[in-house]
Parts: structure tokens; C-alpha cells; sequence
């Protein structure tokens, strides 16, 4: 009976000695909620630029646009 | 069994050493760190020495400005005041700057952004503030002229509609270029041709017309450029619906050349009108509206340093987004250099030139104010974080250098 019991200790006991290897920091609490408190913080959407409208911008087009009338 | 047992707590014993071992080889790293980094302070000895020497001055060159500050503008806000003291630490030179202001001109100066000071110090051109105006904030829009957000609203929706609409209608055109381009015959290709002008010119037409509403309804643009640029447009569908008639009355291909030519002028109209909408929005709206919430950002800085709060964070945020707004504030003026270069050309390559050109620098700035849009997000979030509120601060007078007001 002790002699299972000794086995069985010292198996846990080189379990949390191996585990000392692992060396990856666990995220903390504050980490966390820094994020959060970021992405939460919206800006007025007076600062903001229409992304749309922005995309429309588009040089190349005018290059495309000789091409388009050299057809005829 | 015994000897079993004991060879297992005698691995278990080593094994626990293993990472007290770890440990000490990693202190021990840190020794041999530590013991190269005593050997490089000593060689870099001058260095310091040299570095403590520009503290020194820096340190000087703050009380100085300190000192002048106290005698010139002493009445301004505390917030600017902290300003220039900060940006005197920032840049040699700051002391003599002022030193040759009179007052009026240093309390202008105190009212620009840390970016626009620093700019004017290293140009050394004190004379470039009798150019720079005071302006009550009444109205935190900053806008060019008085119009409804409904109304813009509307106008941004149908536009985008008929852009839509339209760039549908090019990208069907294709089938009918194809059958130009495959045309067997003059005949063949004449009767193609015509059919691919006339939908180019609907299209265009279409877009136009809605891009009148888009401008007449810009807040960012003023009353004045509004009319001329909707003259320009007007004159560009009245001679788009006469090609189209004559597009219907053409015999030969030279002639449908010739008018396609035309065409063309019209539709680099239409890209520079467009693009200046966009550029208005950005440089006289969103820009300054930015650099409105810059000074804001200021004043929570001032309170939270009088609070004896860690402004370290604060203080390298807002400089970051003064130089941001500041090289935004640049590429408007280039973007408004090239627009006014693409208007006034009759030659069309060199306005094709140039309408690539505004449209370039207008992304390239849209790009600036939208990480400076991001910094703003940021600094919302700091200060919160310091108990305090940016948008809720009162700044009620910012300072202009020339050329701001139509950007």
C-alpha cells in the first residue's frame, strides 16, 4: 500500500517538474481589457473618411480609357 | 524494489534541479550582459557626456522660452503655454524664434499645432505669422458653407448610385467594343463605333449630372468654387449631348475619332470633379476637424500633467498625430497644386497628367488622415484611461497658416 502510494507521488512529482519547462507567459487580466477598452473607444465619425467614395479614386482608369478609344 | 525506488527519487531529485540550474545559467547570462554593457558605457563615455551637454541646452532653451512666455503671452491658455515649452525641448532654437515675436504674433504662434511650430522655428521665418489668422471656433464642423446633413446625405447615396449605375453600363460595353474591334467592314465598324460612343456618352451623362448634386451639396466646398465647378460640368453635358447628336449624324471613322477625342476631355472633367469632392471632404473637413481635436488633446494633456498623472504615453501620442496632421495638411496642398494645374490646362495629355497627379496625392493624403484618424482613437482611449475626456474639452479659438482656408 505505501509502496503504490510512493509510485503514485512520485509520478505527480515528475509531472509538475516537467511541466517547469513550459515557460509561456499566461495573458493577463489587464492585458485583456486593454484590448477591449481600445476597440470600445469609437471615434466620432467626423474624423472618419467614406472609404467608398475613396475607392472610387482610381487613376488607372484613365489609362484604360485611351485603350477603350483606340478601337476605333 | 529498493534500489528501484531509490534511483527514482534520486532522478527526481536531479530533475528538479534542472530548472534552478536554468535559472542561474539565465542570471548568469544577464552577468555576462550586464558585465559587455559596463564595457560599452565606458567606451561610449563621450557620448553620454555629449548627450548630457544637449540635455543641458535643451534644459536652458526651455527656461528661456519659459521666461519668455511668461512676459509675452502669459494670458494664454495654460495648455499652450505647455505647448511651446514642450516643443522648446524638441528643438534648438525655440528661444531665439520667440524671442523675436512681438506679442500678437506669439500668441498666434502658441495656437498652432506642435508640428506647424516646429516647421516655422527651423524655417526661422517669424515674418510668416502676420499670415497666420485666428479663427473662433463656432462651429465644430468646419465647414465651407451652411448644408443640411440630410440633404448631403442624400446627395453622397444618389451619387454613389449613379456611379454604379454608370460603371454597370461601361463594363457592358465591352461586348460592343469587342464588336468594334471585330468589325469586318468600315460599314460595320462605323455602325459599331456609334453604338459605343452613344452608351460611353449616356453613361457619362448620367454620372455628371449626379456629380452636380454631389458638389452642390459638399459642405467642404465653398459657395464660390461650387459655381464654377458646376459651370464646368453644366458646359460638359450641353457639349455631350451635341456630340451625341453628331455621333448620330457622323459618316466616316475619322470623324468618329475625332469626337471621341472629345469625349474624352469630358470624362477627365468628370474625374477631376469627383476627386475634388473627395479631396474637399478630407483636407477641409476631416482634416481640420482633426487637428480641432489635436488642440483638444492638448488641454487634457495640461490637466493631466497639473493632476501629476504619467503623461509619457499622452504627450508621444499627440506628437505623433501633430506630425501626421502635418504631413497631411502637405499633401493637400500638393493635391490642391495639381487640381488647380489640371483645371486650368487646355492640353490634354499634360491634364491627364495632371488629373493622375491630384488623384494620387488625394489617396496619398486620405492615407495620412485616416492613421491620423487612428491616433485620435488612440488618444481618446489614454485619456479615458486618465479619468478624462478629449471631445468633451473646450478649445475655442484655433490659429490658420495661409492657405488653410481652401484647402
Amino acid at each position: 500500500m505505501h509502496k503504490s502510494l510512493f509510485v503514485i507521488i512520485a509520478i505527480a512529482d515528475l509531472l509538475v517538474v516537467a511541466g517547469c519547462g513550459n515557460k509561456e507567459v499566461p495573458k493577463t487580466e489587464s492585458s485583456d481589457t486593454a484590448e477591449k477598452n481600445t476597440a470600445d473607444t469609437t471615434a466620432p465619425a467626423t474624423t472618419e473618411i467614406d472609404d467608398e467614395e475613396l475607392s472610387s479614386l482610381d487613376s488607372s482608369e484613365l489609362d484604360s480609357l485611351d485603350q477603350d478609344l483606340a478601337v476605333i | 524494489m529498493k534500489k528501484i525506488f531509490t534511483i527514482l527519487i534520486l532522478t527526481l531529485f536531479v530533475l528538479s534541479g534542472v530548472p534552478v540550474y536554468s535559472q542561474n545559467s539565465a542570471e548568469g547570462t544577464d552577468s555576462a550582459i550586464a558585465k559587455e554593457s559596463t564595457d560599452s558605457e565606458s567606451i561610449n563615455l563621450n557620448d553620454n557626456i555629449k548627450i548630457k551637454n544637449i540635455q543641458k541646452r535643451k534644459q536652458e532653451n526651455r527656461e528661456r522660452v519659459k521666461a519668455l512666455v511668461e512676459s509675452k503671452i502669459k494670458n494664454t491658455p495654460a495648455f499652450e503655454r505647455n505647448k511651446l515649452l514642450r516643443v522648446s525641448e524638441k528643438v534648438e532654437g525655440t528661444d531665439s524664434f520667440v524671442e523675436k515675436l512681438v506679442p500678437e504674433d506669439a500668441e498666434k504662434f502658441a495656437k498652432l499645432s506642435r508640428a506647424e511650430q516646429i516647421k516655422i522655428i527651423k524655417e526661422n521665418k517669424p515674418e510668416l505669422m502676420k499670415k497666420v489668422r485666428v479663427i473662433r471656433v463656432t462651429d465644430e464642423e468646419f465647414k465651407a458653407r451652411d448644408i443640411s446633413k440630410e440633404k448631403i446625405k442624400e446627395s453622397v447615396m444618389k451619387y454613389k448610385k449613379a456611379r454604379k449605375d454608370a460603371k454597370e453600363t461601361r463594363d457592358g460595353l465591352k461586348e460592343t467594343r469587342d464588336a468594334v474591334k471585330n468589325a469586318q467592314t468600315d460599314e460595320e465598324k462605323i455602325t459599331a463605333a456609334k453604338d459605343y460612343l452613344t452608351k460611353m456618352v449616356d453613361a457619362e451623362i448620367t454620372e455628371l449630372q449626379s456629380l452636380k448634386e454631389r458638389i452642390q451639396s459638399n459642405q467642404d466646398i465653398s459657395q464660390e468654387e461650387s459655381s464654377d465647378s458646376l459651370t464646368r460640368i453644366d458646359n460638359a453635358i450641353t457639349a455631350l449631348n451635341e456630340l451625341k447628336a453628331k455621333i448620330s449624324n457622323t459618316a466616316t471613322l475619322q470623324e468618329l475619332r475625332d469626337i471621341s477625342k472629345n469625349i474624352k476631355k469630358h470624362i477627365m472633367l468628370r474625374h477631376l470633379h469627383k476627386t475634388r469632392a473627395v479631396a474637399a471632404n478630407i483636407c477641409n473637413g476631416v482634416l481640420k476637424r482633426s487637428e480641432h481635436i489635436e488642440q483638444k488633446a492638448e488641454v487634457v494633456l495640461a490637466k493631466a500633467e497639473e493632476a501629476g498623472s504619467d503623461t509619457t504615453a499622452l504627450n508621444s501620442q499627440i506628437e505623433e498625430l501633430s506630425t501626421l496632421l502635418e504631413t497631411a495638411k502637405t499633401q493637400c496642398a500638393d493635391a490642391k497644386t495639381a487640381f488647380e494645374s489640371a483645371k486650368n490646362t487646355e492640353d490634354q495629355e499634360a491634364k491627364k497628367t495632371a488629373v493622375k497627379s491630384f488623384i494620387e496625392a488625394t489617396k496619398k493624403a486620405a492615407e495620412t488622415v485616416k492613421q491620423a484618424h487612428t491616433k485620435l482613437v488612440e488618444i481618446r482611449a489614454t485619456a479615458k484611461s486618465l479619468k478624462l475626456d478629449v471631445d468633451a474639452e473646450k478649445v475655442e479659438e484655433v490659429a490658420e497658416t495661409e492657405g488653410g482656408e481652401n484647402a
